[in-house]
């Protein structure tokens, strides 16, 4: 054969096919090492603080407070699956605790709760078409792009709460929904885990979801084999936005006001469940059960600590934490694959 | 031509050899190149030329029993990329390696350290100072403030020639690799008063080009290998033109095909309407891309380095923007801009980059699937078992050598990369597939499987056009091959007329050279 096509100065040599059998294929440990982390943490805390920790109050608390968190990083999944950050959920999920309350203050509490909610999410398709805009259209970063949206949606949550928090004519249909519980497992839980179903459904079991999966992998090769890659990052930006706008209502309706400040603080949260849940289960792929389990060791393992009798600060720093040892993990994985 | 002053030593290497696996790339390579004269290094791809250049700059170290390379009398140390820079010896690639967004002053400056005061201030009047006066000792009007975006190509190739100079006065041997495969005639001829000055300041200079046309006016001596060997060396006057692409071609014998009977096609494609038509597509370098195909046809679109033909996979995969000219699929104008579109018309394509053909982090089935994923769903649902078992069946078909469906694309080998990447767009059914270099960095024998992957989907009905800088690997496969040259679609050839010689003289422009002798 001529070697007059060979090109040295090119790519290296094709190399032999990896010998190892499981070469490409994460391993059970690898899988299930966050389960196991979770056990450990319920383990750890019931020795050191039994009949607090592992009361039923307790644990309802903990999971009605997680759903939130949740039901953020659960829309999140999409942009973060298709390749691209969303920062701006926080700032959806502020104006959507302040827009819907301010639609019923505005109104002496007259406005139809379920039209509020409405309006509200049809704001946050808007938000998300946007962002989509500004990253598929005018291409610019998405992480920059929607850094910028979410930071004028925080303002203009300021502006219509004008300071301060929204606490006027909320009807209670509203508050009603809000504190609806079933053995006083609140509302919310019910929703995260309707969320979570659809976002398995579609992530497993629709050729969208494995949409999703490449677009983020490689988007041009994506495109390449005829896939709308604009339409799966325009449907991802309405994804998450719709569950930030699903998360504010939620909030706002248990609580019954509409403080202006309160998304920012969820942003770090719903990120390193989402990131920490990329690591578990499916391990380098943002995934729903991951998710879950990941959901379970930050809320549990903040609940702990500070029944332990470790103050407020523990709550942001269990967080990041959690979120750096999920990248760590996830570049060790990466430099292990050839 | 030959420099006045008297020959001082510049650049020796003796007896330089290199394998890879077994496989001899370079042999015995024997260069003289006094200070202050120009020696071309001329050849095919893989002729040898870009081995030697990266065992000069300390890259690849060449196999035991080689001679010595020196520079000046000095001795380079093989394998020390560090030797070769204190020997003198600098590098201006293709690419040229300058920053767009900064300027010249800090492109040139860059690698090295700024003139600062004692709080650490950078003394700009100073640097700006004496970057003028650098760039105009060699005849260059740009100011120090400019953009590298904002020169034109030529003018940023100067930059990086003076940068490469500006290392300090002892440079001894400047390596130009394809300086003006970018450049139009008037630009080249810029270039070569920039080079002149080079000269005179008694480097040695090593020229790599595939414009034959340039190689009497700006090299004193010339080398030219073939499959690593030396097959021609000596003054450029006792190289007239037909001799130096002779010897580059040199006699070619490929198992493939090569200059057999040229591959025909079917006698039905022959009577087809084309399905591909375009007339006159511009877009980066391509400024007249004008070719049709019939299914069935395998059409071969080839050009040297720089000839534009590359640009034509991009403007038909939407990777760069169509700038004039008509594209038609099947009778009906192709927006080239919408890919998804076009898919759904029958286009497919794999494009030259890795990471752009499959997606490495998800699994071979994920990925082969990509493109067929309704097939499998249904009553709501994603069978994973059906997108398991076609998997299996196309990883069995083409070939593709993997220790199953569910491992990540990255662990397979390039090769069957390849082939997992033409597998996902052939499992589409479609009606034309462009590929761009198919067998780019692919061993023998997933060349050979590449290529019987090709003709399948040929004889299938399909038009298959590939688009290649390296002539080998369309003449044998292709019933049609297109030559660009300078962006244009200058030749076609088929059947009897197409042979390796004839489509080599196309690419270099050589009938057109001896008729203007």
């Amino acid at each position: 054969m001529s070697t007059t096509t060979v090109d040295v100065g090119s790519l290296p040599a094709d190399e032999p096919p990896a010998k190892d059998r499981n070469a490409g294929r994460p391993g059970v440990g690898q899988r299930y090492a966050g389960v196991f982390v979770l056990i450990a943490i319920l383990a750890l805390f019931t020795a050191l603080e039994p009949a607090k920790f592992m009361s039923y109050d307790n644990v309802v608390g903990v999971l009605g407070n997680s759903a939130i968190l949740g039901i953020l990083a659960v829309g999140l999944l999409a942009p973060l699956a298709a390749g691209v950050f969303d920062i701006s959920i926080g700032g959806t999920m502020t104006l959507a605790v302040v827009a819907v309350a301010y639609l019923f203050q505005s109104t002496g509490g007259s406005f139809p709760v379920p039209l509020a909610i409405l309006v509200v999410f049809v704001g946050a398709v808007g938000v998300g078409l946007v962002n989509s805009w500004l990253v598929v259209n005018r291409g610019v970063e998405p992480f920059i792009a929607t850094i910028g949206t979410g930071s004028v949606m925080v303002g203009m949550s300021q502006l219509l709460a004008n300071g301060t928090t929204i606490t006027n004519d909320i009807p209670s249909t509203f508050t009603d929904f809000g504190r609806w519980s079933v053995g006083r497992i609140p509302v919310g839980v019910f929703i995260l885990l309707g969320l979570c179903l659809v976002a398995w459904y579609v992530l497993q079991y629709t050729p969208f979801g494995r949409h999703l999966y490449a677009t983020g992998a490689s988007r041009e090769a994506t495109r390449l084999t005829g896939i709308r890659t604009t339409r799966v990052l325009k449907v991802a930006f309405v994804v998450s936005a719709l569950a930030a706008a699903i998360a504010g209502v939620t909030f706002a309706a248990r609580l019954g006001s509409g403080p202006p400040d309160i998304g920012q603080g969820f942003l770090i949260g719903a990120y390193s469940v989402a990131f920490l849940g990329s690591t578990i289960i499916q391990p380098g792929r943002f995934n729903v059960g991951g998710l879950i389990v990941a959901l379970l060791i930050i809320s549990f393992g903040v609940n702990g600590l500070q029944i332990s009798g470790l103050p407020f600060w523990v709550v942001e720093t269990f967080q990041g934490m959690a979120l750096l040892v999920a990248v760590l993990l996830g570049r060790r994985k990466a430099s292990q694959t050839p | 031509m030959t420099p006045t002053t008297a020959l001082r030593p510049g650049l020796q290497a003796t007896g330089i050899s290199k394998s890879f696996n077994g496989n001899r790339v370079l042999q015995d390579l024997e260069l003289e190149i006094p200070a202050g004269t120009v020696h071309a290094l001329l050849g095919h791809n893989g002729s040898g030329k870009s081995t030697f250049i990266k065992i000069l700059a300390g890259y690849h170290e060449p196999d035991a029993g080689s001679g010595s390379i020196t520079v000046a009398d000095h001795e380079l140390v093989f394998g020390d990329p560090e030797s070769t820079r204190a020997a003198g010896v600098t590098f201006v690639h293709q690419t040229l390696g300058v920053i767009p967004s900064l300027s010249v002053l800090e492109n040139l400056r860059l690698g090295q350290p700024w003139r600062t005061n004692a709080v650490g201030k950078i003394g700009w009047r100073a640097e700006r100072g004496m970057a003028r006066e650098r760039l105009a000792e060699f005849g260059l009007d740009v100011s120090p403030d400019a953009l590298i975006g904002n020169l034109n190509t030529v003018e940023q190739t100067e930059v990086a020639i003076v940068r490469a100079l500006s290392a300090g006065d002892d440079t001894r041997v400047l390596v130009l690799d394809e300086p003006t495969a970018a450049l139009t005639d008037h630009e080249v001829g810029k270039l070569f008063r920039l080079i002149e000055r080079v000269k005179q300041r008694g480097v040695s200079i090593i020229y790599v080009s595939h414009r034959l046309e340039e190689i009497p006016q700006i090299a004193d001596a010339l080398t030219v290998l073939r499959d690593g060997r030396t097959v021609g060396r000596g003054p450029v006057a006792e190289f007239p033109w037909g001799r130096l692409v002779d010897l580059i071609a040199g006699e070619h014998h490929d198992d493939a095909g090569g200059d057999a009977a040229a591959p025909r096609a079917p006698a039905a494609a022959r009577d087809a309407a084309p399905i591909l038509r375009l007339d006159g597509l511009r877009g980066g370098d391509l400024r007249d891309g004008t070719l049709d195909g019939r299914p069935g046809e395998i059409v071969g679109a080839v050009g040297l380095l720089g000839s534009g033909v590359i640009d034509l996979a991009r403007v038909l995969t939407g990777r760069l923007p169509v700038e004039g000219g008509s594209a038609e699929l099947d009778g009906r104008p192709a927006d080239l801009s919408d890919f998804a579109g076009l898919a759904r018309r029958g286009l497919a394509a794999v494009v030259g980059q890795r990471a752009d053909r499959v997606a490495m982090s998800l699994s071979v089935q994920e990925n082969v699937s990509l493109g067929v994923l309704g097939r499998f769903f249904s009553h709501g649902v994603l069978s994973r078992r059906a997108v398991t078992a076609f998997a299996t069946a196309v990883i069995a078909d083409h070939e593709v050598r993997c220790a199953g469906p569910d491992v990540v694309m990255s662990s397979l080998s390039g090769g069957n990369q390849q082939k997992a990447a033409i597998a996902k767009v052939l499992a589409t059914g479609p009606r034309v597939l462009v590929l761009e270099e198919p067998c780019h960095g692919v061993d023998e024998r997933g060349r050979r499987e590449i290529r019987e992957l090709l003709r399948r989907a040929a004889d299938g009905g399909a038009l298959v056009l590939v688009v290649d800088s390296d002539l080998d690997e369309v003449v044998g496969l292709c019933t049609k091959v297109v030559v660009f040259r300078d962006g244009t679609a200058v030749e076609t050839f088929a059947g009897e007329g197409m042979n390796r010689q004839a489509v080599l003289n196309a690419c270099y422009g050589t009938d057109e050279q001896e008729q203007g002798r």
